[in-house]
C-alpha cells in the first residue's frame, strides 16, 4: 500500500504533458456539425467502430484515455455500446465484410447522433482505395459530420478537432446575448 | 566424431524417386515433389526426430500468364538448426485438388482454408473446409488471388443467407454466447462464438477476416520499391516490423547490401516498437483484471515511448522510416543519447511498477493457471513469438536467424514453461528490460557510415525471396516473387497473429468466459495483420 502511494506521489500529475498538435493545419468543422454538437457541449459519449483500419487509429483512440491525454477531463467518454453513444467514431476504409455491421451500428445509435470519420482511410480509403474488398469511404454508407485527417491523427489533433466541434454559439448563448443587449 | 547431418540428403535417401528436383535459392533448399507425395514427405519432415520441422508458412502462387499452373509451397523450420526447408509442388492445367496435410500437421489448417478461398484450390481430406476469408455473403466462385480476377472488382455486401456457419455442440444446458464483431472496448472486429455448459468454456469458434482489405492483391499492383508504403499499413502496431520484413525481401531480390549503420538503426527502431507494445500490453492485461492502477501507469509509460518515437522519427508509429536499401532517417547522436537516458528512467519507473504488480495477490490469482497453452499444443500448431516462448517453445529469430544487426548483438531470449497468462506477462516483462538493454548497446556501438545501399541487379520475373523478422508479437514472414518490369507477382504476408489465433481456441477451453478477455489480451494478437 505504501509503495503504491509512494509511486503515485512520485509520479505526480502527468495530464497535459504532450507536445501540442502541429500548428498550421487548423481543423475546420462545418457549422452544421457544430450546431448538431450543441447538445453535447459538456458531455459527449463516443462509440468507436473499426471498419478495417490498420489498428493505428485504434491505438491513438486508446491513448486518448490514458492519463496523459485523459479526455474524460473534457467531458468525453467512451461507451461500450452504440446504444449509449452520442457520436460514432469510425476508422478505416469500409471493408465488404464490415459494411453490414457498420450500418447496423448506425441504426442502433439513438438520434441525434454525430458521425466522425477518423483517419485518412475513413475519409478517402487511403492506400486501400479501389480494392475488391473495400466498398468505399465511410460517407458512402452513412452520413459523416466531422472528418479528422491523418495517418493516424495524433491524439493531440483528435482532441483539438473534438474541441473545435464543440465551440461556437449555442441557442442559449444567442438568447442570453439577445436579452442582455450585447451586440 | 558424428558425421554432419544433411536434411536434404537424408530426405533424398529415403524418398529417392519421389523428389523430382532439388534446387537451392538464397541458401534455402527447395524440394520439388509430385503432388501425391506431399503428404508422406511433409509428414516425415514434421514427425522425424532428427528433422522435427514446424510448418512456418504454406502458400500458393498462380503462375499465369507465363505458365498455366499453380504452385504450392510449404516452408518448414527445422528445429535442430533452425534451418529453412521448402517443399514445393505444381498443380498443372485445370488441376484444382491436392491432398490436405492438416490431419497430420495441424498448423496447416488455416493456410489450406485460406488457399481454398483465395485460389479455389481444394485440400482433399481437410477436416473443416468452411470459408475463412470470404464470409458467407460473398458470391460463389470469387477467388481474389487468381491472376484473372481484377484487383478493383466491386463486391457488394449482401445479407448473409440463413444461419451462421459454425461448429455447434448440442445438449441439455449447453449455451452459446456470440460476441462481436463489434466489441465493447476500442478494439478491432472479430466474432467469437463460445459454447458453455455452466461456467466453463467447452468450445470457442473464431470467425475473423472482417477487416480483409485485399492487401496481398494490392501488393501485386505495386512496384517492388513502392510496396513499403503498403507494408507500413498492414498492422499499425507492427508498422516497423512489417516494413522491415518487406524491405529485407526486396533487398534480397535486388541483391542490395544494407550498410552497417542502417542495420543497427533498424534494430534500434524494432526494439522501440517492441518496447511500447509490450509496456502497453502489460498494462492492458492488468486492466482486464480490473487493476486500473497498473494500467494507468503502463499507458503513461507507453505514451512516453511513443513520444520518443515521434521525437526521433516524426512518427509515433515509426511510419515511413524504412526504405528499400536502408533507413530514411538518421537521428543525431545527441538525440540518441537522450533517448537512452529517457529509457533508463522509464526502466526504473517500470521496475517499481513490477514490484507493485508482483505482490498483488488478487492479480496473481487471476493470472496463474489461466489460459494454459501446453507445449505440445503450441508445437503442433506452430505457435510463435511471445506466446510460444511462454509455453516453452524456445524460438527467437533475433538469435536463431539473425537479421538487421542482431548477428553482432547478443540477445538474451526470455522464456517460461508454464504457458499461462502469468508466463506470458513474465516473458513480456523480461523482454522489456532486454529491449532497453539492447537499445543502450546499439547506441554505444552504433557505427558511422551511409544509410542506404544501392541495388545491384534487376530481379528477373519469377525470382523470389523469403524474409523473416522477429517482431514484438513473433515471427513475421514474407514471401515475395518478382513480376514483370520490377512489379510484384506475388507477396505472401504472414503476421504471427495468423498462426496464434487458432491456438487461442485451445487455450481457453475449461476457462470461464470472464477470463477470456484476459487470455485474449495476454496473447495480444492483431486482427488487421491476420485479416490482411
Amino acid at each position: 500500500m505504501f509503495k503504491i502511494l509512494k509511486k503515485s506521489f512520485k509520479t505526480g500529475i502527468v495530464t497535459g504533458q504532450y507536445p501540442p498538435a502541429p500548428s498550421g493545419q487548423k481543423f475546420s468543422v462545418a457549422p452544421t456539425a457544430q450546431k448538431k454538437a450543441e447538445l453535447f457541449r459538456r458531455s459527449l459519449t463516443i462509440r468507436e467502430v473499426d471498419t478495417g483500419s490498420c489498428n493505428a487509429c485504434e491505438m491513438e483512440m486508446n491513448a486518448l484515455a490514458n492519463p496523459v491525454y485523459d479526455i474524460e477531463r473534457l467531458g468525453i467518454h467512451i461507451a461500450a455500446s452504440p446504444r449509449h453513444a452520442d457520436a460514432l467514431v469510425v476508422t478505416g476504409p469500409v471493408t465488404v465484410n464490415m459494411e453490414g455491421p457498420l450500418k447496423d451500428v448506425f441504426k442502433t445509435t439513438p438520434n441525434p447522433k454525430l458521425v466522425i470519420a477518423l483517419g485518412d482511410c475513413a475519409i478517402n480509403c487511403g492506400i486501400f482505395k479501389g480494392s475488391y474488398a473495400v466498398t468505399g469511404p465511410v460517407d458512402q454508407h452513412i452520413p459523416v459530420d466531422v472528418r479528422i485527417p491523418g495517418c493516424p491523427p495524433r491524439p493531440a489533433e483528435i482532441i483539438e478537432a473534438l474541441t473545435e466541434l464543440r465551440k461556437g454559439e449555442t441557442t442559449f448563448t444567442r438568447w442570453f446575448r439577445k436579452i442582455s443587449g450585447e451586440p | 566424431m558424428e558425421p554432419v547431418f544433411h536434411p536434404v540428403e537424408h530426405l533424398e535417401s529415403i524418398f529417392g524417386p519421389a523428389i523430382n528436383r532439388v534446387s537451392t535459392d538464397h541458401g534455402i533448399p527447395v524440394l520439388h515433389v509430385n503432388t501425391n507425395q506431399i503428404l508422406p514427405i511433409t509428414r516425415y519432415i514434421h514427425g522425424n526426430e532428427k528433422l522435427r520441422g514446424t510448418l512456418s508458412l504454406l502458400w500458393a502462387v498462380d503462375r499465369r500468364p507465363r505458365d498455366l499452373r499453380y504452385e504450392l509451397w510449404y516452408l518448414f523450420t527445422l528445429c535442430e538448426h533452425k534451418d529453412w526447408l521448402i517443399v514445393s509442388t505444381d498443380l498443372l492445367g485445370d488441376e484444382r485438388l491436392y491432398e490436405s496435410i492438416t490431419p497430420k500437421i495441424h498448423a496447416a489448417n488455416w493456410y489450406e482454408r485460406e488457399i481454398r478461398d483465395m485460389f479455389g484450390l481444394i485440400a482433399q481430406g481437410h477436416p473443416d473446409l468452411r470459408r475463412l476469408v470470404r464470409h458467407n455473403h460473398w458470391p460463389k466462385g470469387v477467388h481474389p488471388l487468381h491472376k484473372n480476377f481484377p484487383w478493383n472488382s466491386v463486391l457488394q455486401w449482401r445479407q448473409p443467407p440463413g444461419s451462421v456457419d459454425g461448429h455447434f455442440i448440442h445438449g441439455e444446458g449447453v449455451f452459446e454466447v456470440p460476441v462481436g464483431p463489434i466489441h465493447a472496448g476500442i478494439i478491432e472486429p472479430g466474432h467469437f462464438r463460445f459454447t458453455v455448459a455452466g461456467e466453463p468454456i467447452m468450445h470457442l469458434d473464431l470467425q475473423h477476416f472482417w477487416k480483409h482489405r485485399g492487401v496481398e492483391k494490392l501488393f501485386e499492383e505495386q512496384t517492388l520499391s513502392d510496396g513499403v508504403v503498403l507494408a507500413d499499413r498492414i498492422s499499425g502496431d507492427t508498422t516497423f516490423g512489417h516494413s522491415l520484413t518487406y524491405c529485407q525481401a526486396v533487398e534480397s531480390l535486388m541483391d542490395i547490401h544494407v550498410p552497417r549503420r542502417a542495420r543497427y538503426l533498424r534494430s534500434l527502431f524494432l526494439e522501440l516498437e517492441r518496447l511500447h507494445n509490450h509496456i502497453g500490453d502489460v498494462g492492458g492485461i492488468c486492466n482486464d483484471t480490473a487493476y486500473a492502477l497498473a494500467h494507468a501507469h503502463c499507458s503513461r509509460l507507453k505514451e512516453r515511448v511513443m513520444q520518443l518515437n515521434d521525437h526521433l522519427t516524426g512518427s509515433r508509429f515509426l511510419r515511413g522510416v524504412n526504405c528499400v536499401g536502408g533507413v530514411g532517417i538518421d537521428p543525431p547522436a545527441v538525440q540518441l543519447s537522450d533517448t537512452v537516458t529517457e529509457l533508463e528512467r522509464i526502466e526504473k519507473d517500470f521496475s517499481e511498477l513490477e514490484q507493485i504488480i508482483a505482490v498483488n495477490a488478487s492479480l496473481i490469482d487471476r493470472f496463474e493457471n489461466t489460459g494454459i497453452l501446453k507445449k505440445q499444443t503450441a508445437w503442433d500448431h506452430g505457435v510463435v513469438g511471445v506466446v510460444g516462448r511462454a509455453s516453452g517453445i524456445d524460438r527467437d529469430l533475433r538469435r536463431d536467424r539473425p537479421f538487421a544487426a542482431y548477428d553482432e548483438l547478443s540477445v538474451r531470449v526470455a522464456g517460461s514453461i508454464n504457458g499461462d497468462v502469468r508466463a506470458r506477462v513474465q516473458v513480456r516483462m523480461a523482454e522489456i528490460h532486454e529491449s532497453i538493454r539492447l537499445i543502450g548497446e546499439i547506441q554505444r556501438t552504433l557505427p558511422d557510415g551511409p544509410l542506404k545501399g544501392s541495388r545491384q541487379v534487376v530481379p528477373d520475373p519469377g525470382a523470389w525471396a523469403l524474409s523473416a523478422v522477429e517482431g514484438w508479437r513473433g515471427e513475421i514472414v514474407y514471401f515475395l516473387m518478382a513480376g514483370e518490369h520490377e512489379g510484384i507477382h506475388r507477396c505472401k504476408v504472414r503476421d504471427p497473429s495468423f498462426v496464434n489465433w487458432p491456438a487461442i481456441q485451445l487455450a481457453v477451453i475449461g476457462n470461464i468466459i470472464p477470463d477470456f478477455p484476459l487470455i485474449n489480451k495476454s496473447f495480444s494478437l492483431s486482427y488487421a495483420g491476420n485479416d490482411l
